[in-house]
């Protein structure tokens, strides 16, 4: 065998992941601003310029934007494989991506079709270059091992939902092209339960049993289940775009995400680790809002039918943001920790310097941070009953819980360079 | 039969077991228990290092030839727990919590990104490389003074 393409290398450059960490929270303020200033109306009509706006600067600026650091971070270490030029490539990927979501979003906000393709111009080749470099380097990597294959298939997921996307997009600023609205909920379906939903479970094969120190996830879970979610997504994309009956289908992914909850929840009520930290409380609120997100979704179908804001807003908030919080408050103190231990022997001889984890950012600031972002999470849920008295109130602690995170990033970051410049 | 990979990995559980209960016994400020606990660990780490190092890992470069590889990145990470838990045992000395929890997590972290490098990776490979040894290699693992002794 030619072992010559492998990696085992301990991780990329601090800033290879860090920038796009760094940088995504400020995206999602600016998102929360933008619901303070339209309104409760944004909470209940998806097609309004806001709404677009909004779930751009969060599925794009927020998630997308993590998801790629963590991406350009946890491929050599899950799949073995390298980012081609990592280092620079992920660079002039950031400038595009984030000029590019920048520009497009503005331009949905405002309905401006001008601002919006001087995004597209950034955007496209940004997203592109990131998928080209993943699927390539995966393509490489040759493992069979279930994250791997998760890996694959979400940016496979990416690759629709960005292609759909592109199309959605040139339809709407381009009075030439046709708008092909039916295709949005496709492309939501490939964005949300592909590429976000079957990245974060192979990332929690991993992390999970890892993190909290639980049993592993069943083989045969991990085998199949982002198989089945994928095809299961190929079928239900395939039935909309034909306008069958979903039911089934549609019952069948739902079944499939409350497994992969109920699973990781089990795992992690047993974990071995029995010291509580932020980390496990993300997860669960993750987890318990994704359940929330399935059940208040088939409510929506068969009974209500304008919850769609809420559905979105359980996932995004609740799930998505909850779990990339959690995981970001293990991965950036140990980056920052890591990297000043690559420096050792320019920093100083010892080791006890370097400042451990949780100096970096303490379990206490991390439980505080978490309070913020439950009580926010709680608040904007009630303000879609009550949305007079808690919309504001909701939306205020939401963004002062971004703000918290990136404040505890920063410090860290400039930790980093205050142990790094101690004794060069 | 039992291959090298069954047998490394339920040592690295091994590991987290005894990890686990020395980390809740220092945060339980329950400084007897916890130094039997982490010297459980530490012992359980240090001999399954031994057991790649002197064992495994020779085998293997013999094997495919690559001395400079995976193996070596490997050896250089062992080195970097070493010093983790060296600062680990001063900080059980001193009973200084804050400072225990602080370096296990970070052990933690370092630990299992290392063991899923070596199980997705590594011992797949040697699994390959050294089917032919494979039941003297389990043997010589197994006679070495074990975690579980």
């Amino acid at each position: 065998m030619n072992y010559t393409q492998l990696s085992l290398q301990q991780s990329p450059d601090l800033w290879t992941p860090l920038r796009f960490f760094i940088s995504a929270p400020i995206f999602a303020i600016f998102a929360i601003i933008l619901v303070l200033i339209a309104g409760p109306e944004v909470l209940h009509n998806r097609w309004l310029p806001e709404t677009l706006a909004v779930t751009h600067l969060l599925s794009l600026g927020f998630i997308s934007m993590m998801m790629m650091g963590a991406t350009f971070q946890l491929l050599p270490v899950l799949a073995g494989c390298d980012i081609y030029k990592s280092k620079i490539s992920s660079k002039i990927i950031f400038l595009f991506v984030v000029t590019g979501v920048g520009l497009f979003t503005i331009g949905l906000a405002i309905s401006g079709n001008a601002v919006i393709k001087t995004g597209l111009f950034f955007l496209v080749p940004g997203l592109l270059g990131f998928l080209i470099l993943t699927t390539y380097a995966l393509f490489k990597a040759k493992s069979e091992f279930a994250s791997a294959t998760g890996m694959r298939l979400a940016i496979n997921s990416f690759w629709i939902a960005f292609l759909l996307g592109v199309l959605l997009a040139i339809g709407t600023a381009w009075d030439s092209f046709p708008l092909l609205r039916q295709l949005t909920s496709i492309h939501v379906v490939w964005a949300a339960l592909g590429w976000v939903t079957i990245m974060i479970v192979a990332i929690a094969y991993q992390v999970i049993p890892m993190f909290q120190v639980t049993q592993e996830y069943p083989d045969k879970f991990k085998k199949y289940y982002s198989r089945i979610m994928f095809v299961c997504l190929l079928v239900l994309s395939s039935l909309i775009y034909l306008e069958y009956s979903l039911q089934f289908i549609v019952a069948i992914i739902s079944l499939s995400i409350l497994a992969f909850s109920f699973v990781s929840i089990n795992l992690i009520l047993k974990r071995k680790k029995r010291l509580v930290d932020a980390g496990t409380y993300f997860w669960l609120t993750g987890l318990g809002s994704l359940i929330l997100c399935v059940l208040i979704f088939n409510y929506d179908r068969y009974y209500a039918g304008d919850l769609s804001v809420l559905t979105g807003y359980v996932f995004f908030y609740g799930f998505v943001i909850s779990v990339i919080n959690g995981m970001l408050f293990k991965i950036v103190p140990f980056l920052v920790w890591l990297n000043l231990n690559k420096e050792r022997s320019r920093i100083t001889t010892g080791l006890s310097s370097i400042p451990t984890m949780n100096e970096v950012i303490s379990r206490k600031k991390m439980l505080y941070q978490y309070y913020i972002h439950l009580s926010a999470l709680l608040l904007t849920l009630t303000s879609f009953l009550i949305p007079t008295v808690f919309f504001h109130l909701g939306a205020v602690l939401w963004g002062l819980s971004l703000a918290v995170l990136n404040v505890y990033m920063y410090q860290s970051v400039r930790l980093y360079y205050s142990v790094l410049n101690r004794k060069v | 039969m039992i291959s090298i990979s069954d047998v490394m990995t339920a040592d690295h559980k091994l590991c987290d077991d005894f990890y686990a209960s020395a980390e809740l016994y220092v945060s339980k400020n329950d400084w007897d228990q916890a130094n039997s606990a982490a010297k459980e660990f530490i012992n359980c780490m240090l001999f399954h290092f031994q057991h790649e190092e002197e064992v495994l890992f020779p085998e293997f470069e013999e094997v495919s030839g690559m001395r400079h590889g995976p193996t070596e990145m490997m050896r250089h990470e062992h080195e970097q727990m070493r010093s983790l838990m060296t600062e680990l045992e001063k900080a059980l000395e001193s009973k200084n919590q804050d400072r225990y929890l602080g370096l296990s997590e970070t052990l933690l972290i370092y630990m299992q990104q290392h063991n899923m490098k070596e199980e997705q990776i590594l011992y797949p490979m040697i699994d390959r490389d050294c089917a032919e040894n494979s039941e003297q290699l389990t043997n010589a693992i197994r006679d070495k003074s074990s975690c579980t002794a």
